[in-house]
């Protein structure tokens, strides 16, 4: 009988309030999820990550449009993600031209060309872009660069990394 | 105590579920595009022919070579000016600084040439290409993008 009416003096007396302090949380989360809402892409990443491709950065505004890309390595060249031939065996002749790049670049533009015949809304612009590691030398984008517009490819993009202008 | 507190519960559920969604779908890094200005023969020829013989001096056909000392500006085949390199590379300030002196001298010119070795990296080539296209002038202690020669057209020099 001893225990009942301590019992009810903690009830009566004791009633210590166990509430938790959210309000800095909520506003932390708050902040953080309007942050990521706002830069929220539905597109999504369309950054390719490969091994060995490092892009440069540029503070260009100009959005990548999704075309035909051509990505150069340090050690391959890829179209559209299949890989095409390695840069050394590019880099060893003073030829322009890189044959095997061309002919799938021939058989991309074809491709082009018979969609944009189906649309008539919107022509073949042959449009490509290149997506080079940063420490390619000059001769190889050059070389690419010279295949693209020899496979009826001439308008080319350089893919960049957005960073501000400082 | 009065029960005036509103209930966080379910918005703190709904915060929860979205931080860690938006933060694995987050895109931190945005793909952008450098556009190469394809300097078109029979319009380059029509200019030529078009251009009126008494005022050459007008026309600026903008050349900037990166070469290993430095980087060389040109009209044509006048040399312009030429930026030495500093011992951490390329001198960009500098070159940007030439540069918009020559858009005031030029107003309406927007093209240049960039001409670079074989063995030049292609990220030095995009940061020359970035001060060449633009540059950030302080007006008034407002920052403002100026921009220089945005058609840019590649080429190799021997």
């Amino acid at each position: 009988m001893k225990s009942g009416p301590r019992l009810s003096t903690r009830r009566s007396t004791g009633t210590v309030s166990t509430f938790l302090t959210l309000t800095s949380l909520v506003d932390l989360f708050t902040n953080l999820v309007l942050f990521l809402l706002y830069n929220f892409s539905a597109e999504g990443s369309t950054i390719p990550s490969a091994e060995r491709l490092k892009l440069p950065q540029s503070v260009t505004e100009q959005r990548a449009e999704t075309t035909v890309t051509v990505m150069v390595t340090q050690s391959d060249i890829f179209l559209g993600g299949r890989r095409i031939t390695d840069t050394g065996s590019v880099m060893k002749t003073d030829e322009l031209l890189i044959p095997d790049l061309k002919k799938e670049l021939d058989f991309e533009a074809k491709r082009g060309k018979y969609f944009a015949s189906l649309t008539p809304d919107t022509p073949f612009e042959g449009r490509i872009t290149i997506l080079g590691d940063k420490h390619i030398p000059f001769r190889l984008l050059e070389k690419v660069m010279f295949t693209c517009s020899e496979a009826e490819f001439g308008q080319i993009d350089l893919g960049v990394l957005h960073k501000e202008l400082t | 105590m009065g029960s005036t507190d509103i209930d966080l519960t379910p918005y703190m559920n709904l915060l929860v579920v979205l931080a860690p969604f938006l933060l694995v779908t987050a895109v931190f890094e945005r793909l952008a595009a450098l556009e190469i200005y394809l300097p078109q023969p029979t319009a380059a020829e029509a200019a030529a022919g078009a251009k009126p013989p008494g005022k050459p001096e007008d026309q600026l056909l903008l050349t900037i070579s990166i070469a290993d000392q430095g980087i060389l500006l040109a009209n044509g085949a006048q040399l312009l000016s030429f930026v030495p390199s500093t011992s951490a590379g390329y001198d960009l300030p500098a070159l940007s600084s030439a540069l918009q002196q020559l858009k005031s001298r030029y107003p309406t010119a927007d093209t240049a040439a960039i001409l670079s070795k074989g063995t030049v990296p292609y990220e030095t080539l995009v940061a020359v290409m970035d001060a060449t296209r633009e540059a950030l002038v302080t007006v008034d202690g407002q920052k403002k993008r100026y921009i220089l020669f945005p058609n840019i057209s590649l080429g190799e020099v021997q």
